[in-house]
């Protein structure tokens, strides 16, 4: 440290950022301090010789790190604009704005970034500079033509609908309108029809087309090589384009512990640099070293520069520069001049992953790395090949030690295999990126052979697909740790450096084994202090989930078992079952659903549970009788008896969870009609001591007139989930003064155009003074009884 | 005033150098502490701690090694190669390191230091020893290669790197006697194209001076192409 100030200064500066981010001070306030904090240090330089003069100087130095930190992090956020917070959805927004980048073109859709200069809200122009992302959906043929026509630097007119980024709407949910908002987006743009896309001024940047040319260029060599598979994760190793690999692929790259494979960053530059060093081994060092920055530039530049290859590849042409000037390239000061770099470009990128996941993760070799290195010599292996691969071994570890709370911070999970996957998958992703380098550089040439060598690849990437399902599906594979916080990782890293002191400090083997031991425990100790169920035990927790389609409510009962009552919507494009109930099931530590209810055969209701199903978490479903008319009915029988679950119908039954009882109030003996299939729904009250809650499934007026005749008093509840997203076919006056409820439940999508609740309906509830909870205002609502009363609790 | 302007540009460059050590620091090569504004590669300390071979001294080496074989017309090297001491780190540095500053900054001094006796040489070409090219790749380039650079930017002589061949991938010589050297390295070397050398005068270059074997089978294979003298330097000559 002593040898290196700059690494001082760096942080110094970084610390600025950071204080800016808490004490927002803008940034005209900080250029008079900025520049007299300069000139007094370069004033003290020149004065030599004097004590007084040099520390003056050094302390105001310091002071000018500090303030431009805090200078460049106030620009920053002074210079995004975005549209004000209560504007959610915008339909018919135009959007006149210049075209910033065009992603490459996805299967069903068009994506660019769109700075704009006016935008038109209820006919009024106004000029307003924002971002936007700017999604065109429409058919194939109509989006080749706009893909093939439209360039950076066009300036457009674009007629969709403003939606702001999801936000976190249940537990554990990644806040994308957050992330987009930290990349200065306001939002996304859906367009539906490439017509609302008009070119009005075909200005282009060259630079920026230039660009986006040869990415579409190198992109549709690599499909017209490749199978879809090897071509979709080629695309993400080479491009930096994620969209093509699915998202059960992506779960299982995180499972297994490799998801930094396909985010593009320091490991891929590596090899960049590898594959540079060995192709240009004849030339001298310094042809050599010139020829890979450029090439490492080129690459930035080929990837669109995401900010993870921007960060690698300042770090290695920083290292790389340092060594052709003779100078010193100790890691920590390469990495303090790279962060500089970085974060004075963009300062607010100190606060997301990927950077603190990057820098950790280099940090953490060189710190732990060394330690282990020492101890795997000691041994004085024999074999060669198992010394190496300890290294090898050494390196990952480090690598993953470090960034462990940050991993389990935004993944939730621990890959119990990842040392293993790594020591597979590390290496075959850098000979799956040379040989596709090659490939692709050959096909330039001789189209001929290049397809021999793209068949060899798309047999090693199968092999890595393989190796990472078969690590990543099995359910030992990781360990799920929830709500990890700072506070944690706090402990977590405090941990780290007692055990590295403790390594060095104790001479005998039990020494340091007993240290150990007593840092881990007290570790594990310390961080359980501010771990607390969300769902309480001994609490009856009835909370709806917000899914985008259909209605789900998850129940936990006092004694620990659960229930799910409907499972969302699903369709081809989003499977709520798959996408939202089985995180959040993760993130609230449910591992089985003692009971599923399925109010009926709609793909409302039942769609979700098909997922959860196969994963064999049900233990029991209770649905409406079969019905041998139905297809669907039928089909969906088989898939229960397929996985061997108990089935129960809906019948006037009770049934008994510790304290709770749950009363199915169908009868199938009664003669009442029930022609709908709406109206052959399971009704059920959930009644927890003196608390009590109504389920009508998807009921509508004929069948609520006859349940109110049949149960009368009895449907008195004081919580009524509505049936229909609050639908007028449903939630009848008569039901709702039969029902009475204190307070009532609405799922409703909150970007879903079709399915919309009755403002009959709501003010009916109103009138009623019934408390009104709807998931498109606030996510997932949960409620808590302790039996006596009813609450709602907050989970944001 | 050109005076004036060169230290205006001297003092610029000074600072600068000091821009970049703070935020990049140098260290001295052979003690590890760091450099000077006005150091370079190697601090003042150490300098003065490296044995200078006294022109006596290269004499008496010179009848020993090369005068009986009449291949090398006369020989200079700046210092006295001592084991465990600054100059092997600084030349084990260069070597295995991949510190090829290191190389020039040697070569400069070499260049610097002999600047009258290669000028009265007429030289027309310095040559460095060449290694295999297996070993160039596994080294990743050739020492011998940036001390005839350095001595270059002193004299303006030009570098022909690509002169001699290394034909044998010989073995490593540390611990061959001289008997056992001449033999290693016969026929090791040829020159690619005779009419490059022919007439000219060459100054050969090494690291290190031992035996002088290398050194009189590169000055024969030239001398059989045609070369009208050849001379050579070396920064350090073993003393053993
Ligand atoms: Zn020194």
């Amino acid at each position: 440290m002593k040898n290196y100030p700059f690494i001082r200064y760096s942080l110094i500066f970084i610390s600025g950022i950071v204080i800016n981010n808490f004490f927002t001070i803008g940034y005209e306030l900080l250029v008079l301090p900025l520049i007299i904090f300069l000139l007094i240090s370069i004033l003290g330089y020149f004065i030599k010789h004097k004590r007084m003069a040099e520390l003056v100087s050094t302390i105001s130095f310091y002071l000018f790190f500090f303030t431009l930190g805090n200078y460049l992090h106030a620009i920053e956020v002074e210079s995004k604009f975005f549209l004000p917070d209560e504007m959610k959805t915008i339909e018919k927004l135009v959007v006149i704005g210049s075209v910033q980048s065009i992603d490459l073109r996805k299967e069903k859709e068009i994506s660019f970034n769109l700075k704009s200069d006016s935008i038109r809200i209820d006919n009024v122009y106004q000029t307003r500079e924002i971002f936007l992302i700017c999604r065109v959906r429409d058919n194939d043929e109509s989006l080749n033509k706009l893909y093939n026509k439209l360039v950076p630097g066009n300036i457009v007119r674009i007629e969709g609908t403003f939606q702001k980024g999801r936000e976190d709407r249940n537990p554990g949910e990644f806040n994308y309108d957050n992330y987009l908002h930290s990349q200065g987006i306001s939002g996304l743009l859906y367009v539906n029809d490439d017509y609302d896309v008009k070119i009005i001024n075909w200005n282009s940047s060259a630079f920026q087309t230039a660009i986006f040319n040869a990415r579409k260029f190198v992109d549709s060599q690599i499909k017209s090589l490749h199978n879809a598979q090897t071509a979709g994760l080629l695309r993400g190793l080479l491009l930096a384009d994620r969209s093509n690999i699915d998202y059960e692929t992506k779960t299982e790259f995180v499972n297994s512990g490799v998801m930094h494979i396909l985010a593009v960053s320091g490991l891929h530059v590596g090899y960049i640099v590898l594959i540079f060093v060995v192709v240009l081994g004849r030339f001298n060092i310094f042809i050599r070293s010139i020829l890979t920055i450029v090439g490492l530039i080129a690459f930035l530049l080929l990837t669109g520069m995401p900010p993870s290859v921007f960060r690698a590849v300042v770090m290695a042409v920083v290292i790389i520069m340092a060594y052709m000037a003779n100078r010193s390239t100790n890691i920590f000061n390469s990495l303090a001049i790279a962060a500089f770099i970085v974060l004075s470009l963009n300062p607010e990128e100190l606060f997301g992953a990927g950077f603190q996941l990057s820098f950790l993760a280099v940090l953490s070799i060189a710190v732990i790395y060394p330690i282990m290195q020492k101890y795997i010599y000691s041994l004085k292996l024999k074999s060669k090949v198992v010394n190496y691969i300890l290294l090898f071994m050494g390196v990952s570890l480090s690598a993953q030690l470090g960034t462990l709370p940050l991993t389990l911070i935004y993944f939730g999970k621990l890959s119990s295999v990842s040392l293993l996957t790594n020591l597979i998958v590390i290496p075959l992703a850098g000979v799956i990126v040379g040989i596709a380098i090659f490939t692709l550089t050959l096909s330039l040439f001789i189209s001929s052979i290049a397809i021999f060598y793209s068949s060899a690849n798309e047999i090693i990437i199968y092999t890595l697909y393989k190796i990472i399902s078969f690590a990543g599906s099995n359910q030992y594979s990781f360990i799920p740790i929830k709500n990890f916080t700072l506070y944690d990782s706090a402990i977590f890293y405090a941990a780290i450096v007692l055990i590295i002191l403790g390594l060095t400090q104790f001479k005998s083997v039990a020494g340091k084994i007993i240290f150990m031991i007593l840092v881990i425990t007290n570790a594990v100790l310390l961080s359980s202090f501010d771990n607390r169920n969300l769902l309480e035990d001994n609490n009856l927790n009835v909370m709806m989930i917000d899914v985008s389609q259909g209605d789900a409510t998850l129940i936990k009962f006092p004694n620990g078992q659960s229930a799910l009552i409907d499972g969302g919507y699903a369709s081809f494009y989003f499977d709520n079952g798959k996408r939202i109930i089985r995180p959040l099931l993760n993130h609230l530590d449910i591992y089985k659903i003692d009971y599923a209810f399925v109010s009926s055969i709609t793909q409302e209701s039942y769609g979700g549970f098909i997922p959860l199903i196969r994963s064999g978490i049900i233990r029991n479903i209770i649905k409406p009788m079969p019905d041998s008319s139905s297809m669907v009915d039928i089909k969906f029988e088989e898939l229960i008896h397929e996985n061997n679950i108990s089935i129960k119908y809906f019948r006037k039954d009770v049934l008994e969870i510790h304290e709770v009882k749950i009363y199915l109030l169908n009868d199938e003996n009664s003669t009442s009609f029930i022609r709908t299939k709406n109206n052959q729904t399971g009704v059920f009250k959930l009644v927890y001591g003196n608390t009590s809650f109504l389920f009508p499934g998807n009921i509508e007026n004929e069948a609520e007139y006859f349940y109110c005749d049949e149960y009368k008093n009895f449907l008195k509840s004081d919580v009524l989930k509505i049936a229909n997203n609050g639908s007028i076919n449903s939630t009848s006056l008569e039901f709702l003064q039969t029902v009475q409820p204190k307070m009532s439940l609405i799922s409703v999508a909150n970007q879903n155009k079709f399915v919309k609740t009755s403002p009959f309906i709501l003010e009916r509830l109103k009138k009623m003074n019934s408390q009104i909870y709807r998931t498109d205002q606030e996510g997932a609502v949960l409620l808590q009884s302790d039996g006596v009363k009813i609450r709602k609790a907050r989970w944001k | 005033m050109t005076i004036q302007k060169w230290t205006i540009i001297k003092m610029f460059n000074n600072y600068l150098t000091e821009l970049f050590d703070f935020i990049l620091p140098r260290f001295c090569t052979s003690c590890r502490n760091k450099l000077a504004t006005a150091e370079n590669t190697v601090c003042n300390s150490c300098l003065s701690k490296i044995k200078l071979a006294d022109p006596e001294f290269i004499k008496s080496e010179y009848q020993r090694k090369y005068e009986s074989k009449r291949i090398i017309s006369s020989f200079v090297s700046q210092y006295i190669f001592e084991k465990d001491k600054e100059l092997q780190h600084i030349i084990h540095a260069l070597k295995y390191d991949k510190k090829f500053h290191i190389g020039i900054f040697l070569g400069k001094s070499l260049g610097k230091h002999f600047k009258s006796q290669f000028q009265s040489w007429n030289i027309n070409m310095v040559i460095p020893i060449p290694l295999h090219h297996l070993k160039k790749a596994e080294r990743g380039f050739n020492q011998s290669y940036y001390i005839a650079k350095g001595i270059s930017s002193q004299t303006s002589i030009a570098v022909k790197a690509n002169a001699i061949k290394r034909m044998r991938f010989t073995q490593s010589q540390t611990t061959m006697t001289l008997k056992e050297r001449e033999e290693n390295v016969e026929g090791a070397f040829k020159v690619r194209k005779t009419e490059n050398v022919k007439g000219k005068n060459v100054l050969l270059v090494d690291d290190v001076m031992t035996t002088g074997a290398t050194i009189n089978e590169c000055g024969r294979v030239l001398l059989e192409a045609g070369a009208n003298q050849v001379y050579a330097a070396t920064v350090a000559l073993a003393d053993f």
